[in-house]
């Protein structure tokens, strides 16, 4: 019986990016997300006759610049094609796209994996198009309903080369990279990375081969997946899917297949949908597009730092983990507050730990992003110092003042600390009366850890934190501890 | 393509053209559209006639380049304007006769 490692994976990926602009691709409409159908539309949007379309010059500047971040070839004179084919969200027929000479041709994204592996996934090509409108299918009734909102919306279509994976290793691979594409356009400011409005969307070509095959086994695509875990699952069952069949020995059709999320499961489309024949020529309502030198440079200035530089960045000059530095460059704005804390404070682990713990969970809780987020990095930073000072005890910087911060941002953590009597006890005479006391409250345990029995010294800091509500000062108590253990008789 | 071919579409062909447009062409039509896409088809060869050699393709009618626009919202349709000129809608979409999905 073959299993299912004597095959090979061969997995292509197309991401669609929303890109964010203030209108359209081809019209004036507003170009954003909203729940109240057909707000955002225009004439030419809806296709009405004699109308024509005319590029946004923005939607060509974020193309250039997630080229220029993939390392793709940037061709200065790109021209729209026709992608002709028929269905009710389309309103003119065809959806303008590119066929030749798309704007960017070739490159590659580098990625973590999980493991922490390296990879790279080679492009094909990056082309810029409008996205079609939405149409729902009601039960009742014998009408479809369509929303144009979406209809015009400009998009960047990023096409990787066909890429021969283990089979264990595809859906962890499409997962890195889908992750990737997400961070980078991020990062470029061309897209809101919204998955929940389908910003960016992701469609799978999957086949499986004989190992060491030359020959790609027959392929199907699965479409629309809109989550990065969505793509690892739609992934892991179309490659179970598919070695099924040829364990039975069936063929693998050729089909375009959707998954379903909530019950795990890929079904076909109907075949109908599937006779696709675009019928690709050049638009002839839309002039070509010429990228002067000057223009692609001015670009060129305009990029910013990318994740992985930053990522890289963090572990050599800030010391982090790559698993931090991973988790901290996920999200744009939660590296900005890293970078920025980090200029008012040098305990860079600190500030990590913070961001990754309870900052982390504050804002999951309350479904806020790290912009909304109450405490500024100024606020972090002296919350850190506090605590690097000895002032503050870590539990109750976590317990006592980080909630007190979330509630009066205005004031200075330290401030704060001392109005709610929270700073360390650090009267040294205060706190060895404390101890004295203790070790003459348990005289046989002060013996014993004096004797060697080290395990013993947390129960005695518990004591001193106990009487002292949590607020004596851990570095001082230790040393006193130590200094007054030594003394026992 | 060689110049030479004659082009003839037929019922085959004609199908499918009128599949990927959604459109029904009952049998008692065939002939007729046949028959008007042949015609058509038989005009455009006439252009073949002419010697384009060493000519490059036309593909844009004004020698136009960069027609872009700023990136800037104008010329929104209001929404009942829209609707009003849909062939049919309710007070928040287009609707279109039924398209079975994926079911």
């Amino acid at each position: 019986m073959p299993t299912l490692s004597d095959y090979e994976v061969v997995i292509g990926l197309e991401v669609h990016v929303q890109l964010q602009t203030q209108s359209k691709i081809f019209s004036g409409d507003a170009n954003q997300f909203s729940t109240t159908p057909n707000t955002n539309i225009s004439a030419i949007t809806l296709a009405h006759p004699g109308t024509l379309p005319k590029l946004n010059r923005q939607v060509v500047a974020h193309a250039i610049k997630i080229g220029l971040a993939c390392g793709c070839h940037i061709n200065q004179e790109t021209i729209f094609a026709r992608k002709n084919y028929f269905y009710p969200d389309l309103p003119k027929g065809y959806q303008i796209s590119q066929d030749k000479a798309p704007i960017c041709e070739g490159g590659k994204v580098e990625f973590v994996l999980k493991d922490g592996k390296k990879a790279v996934m080679p492009l094909t090509r990056i082309h810029m198009e409008e996205d079609a409108g939405k149409s729902s299918h009601p039960d009742e009734g014998a009408y479809s309903w369509v929303d144009y909102n979406r209809a015009g919306t400009p998009l960047v279509e990023i096409v990787t080369d066909p890429v021969v994976c283990h089979p264990n290793e595809a859906a962890a691979f499409a997962y890195g990279y889908f992750k990737e594409i997400r961070k980078l356009v991020q990062y470029l400011e061309i897209c809101d990375g919204k998955m929940e409005q389908g910003s960016l969307r992701c469609d799978a070509n999957v086949s499986l081969m004989p190992k060491g095959s030359q020959v790609f086994g027959q392929r199907t695509e699965v479409k629309n997946l809109n989550s990065m875990r969505n793509v690892q699952r739609a992934v892991t069952l179309e490659i179970e899917r598919q070695f099924g069949l040829l364990s039975a020995g069936e063929q693998v059709l050729r089909q375009t297949l959707n998954f379903d999320a909530q019950k795990n499961t890929i079904t076909a489309m109907r075949s109908k949908e599937e006779m696709n024949d675009y019928r690709y020529f050049p638009d002839p309502d839309l002039a070509p597009v010429m990228i002067s030198d000057e223009w692609l440079q001015e670009v060129k200035q305009q990029m910013p730092a990318l994740p992985q530089q930053l990522q890289d960045k963090l572990m050599t000059d800030f010391g982090l983990s790559a698993y931090d530095a991973e988790v901290i460059t996920e999200e744009k704005a939660l590296y900005a507050y890293f970078a920025q804390t980090a200029k008012l404070t040098s305990h860079y682990k600190l500030i990590a730990n913070w961001l990754m713990g309870d900052i982390k969970e504050y804002l999951n809780q309350h479904h806020l992003s790290i912009e909304a987020l109450p405490v500024k990095p100024a606020g972090l930073a002296q919350l850190i110092t506090l605590i690097e000072s000895g002032k503050l005890s870590h539990t109750i910087a976590s317990r006592e003042l980080f909630p007190l911060m979330l509630k009066n941002p205005e004031q200075p953590a330290e401030a704060l600390a001392q109005a709610h009597r929270l700073v360390a006890n650090q009267d040294a005479d205060e706190l060895s009366e404390v101890i004295k006391g203790i070790i003459a409250q348990f005289p046989k345990e002060a013996k014993a850890y004096k004797q060697g029995k080290k395990k013993l010294k947390g129960m005695f800091m518990g004591q001193v934190m106990k009487q002292t509500g949590g607020k004596a000062d851990p570095k001082l108590t230790t040393q006193l501890l130590d200094r007054l253990i030594a003394e026992v008789e | 393509m060689n110049p030479n071919s004659q082009p003839n579409v037929d019922r085959q062909t004609l199908h499918k053209i009128a599949q990927l447009a959604r459109l029904d062409i009952a049998a008692t039509e065939e002939e007729a559209v046949l028959s008007d896409l042949n015609q058509i088809l038989d005009w455009v060869e006439k252009l073949k006639e002419l010697d384009t050699e060493g000519v490059e393709p036309l593909r844009f009618m004004s020698g136009e380049m960069n027609n872009l626009r700023e990136d800037i919202p104008n010329n929104a349709l209001n929404k009942s304007a829209a609707l009003k000129l849909a062939p049919k809608a309710d007070q928040d979409h287009i609707l279109v006769p039924k398209v079975l999905n994926n079911d």
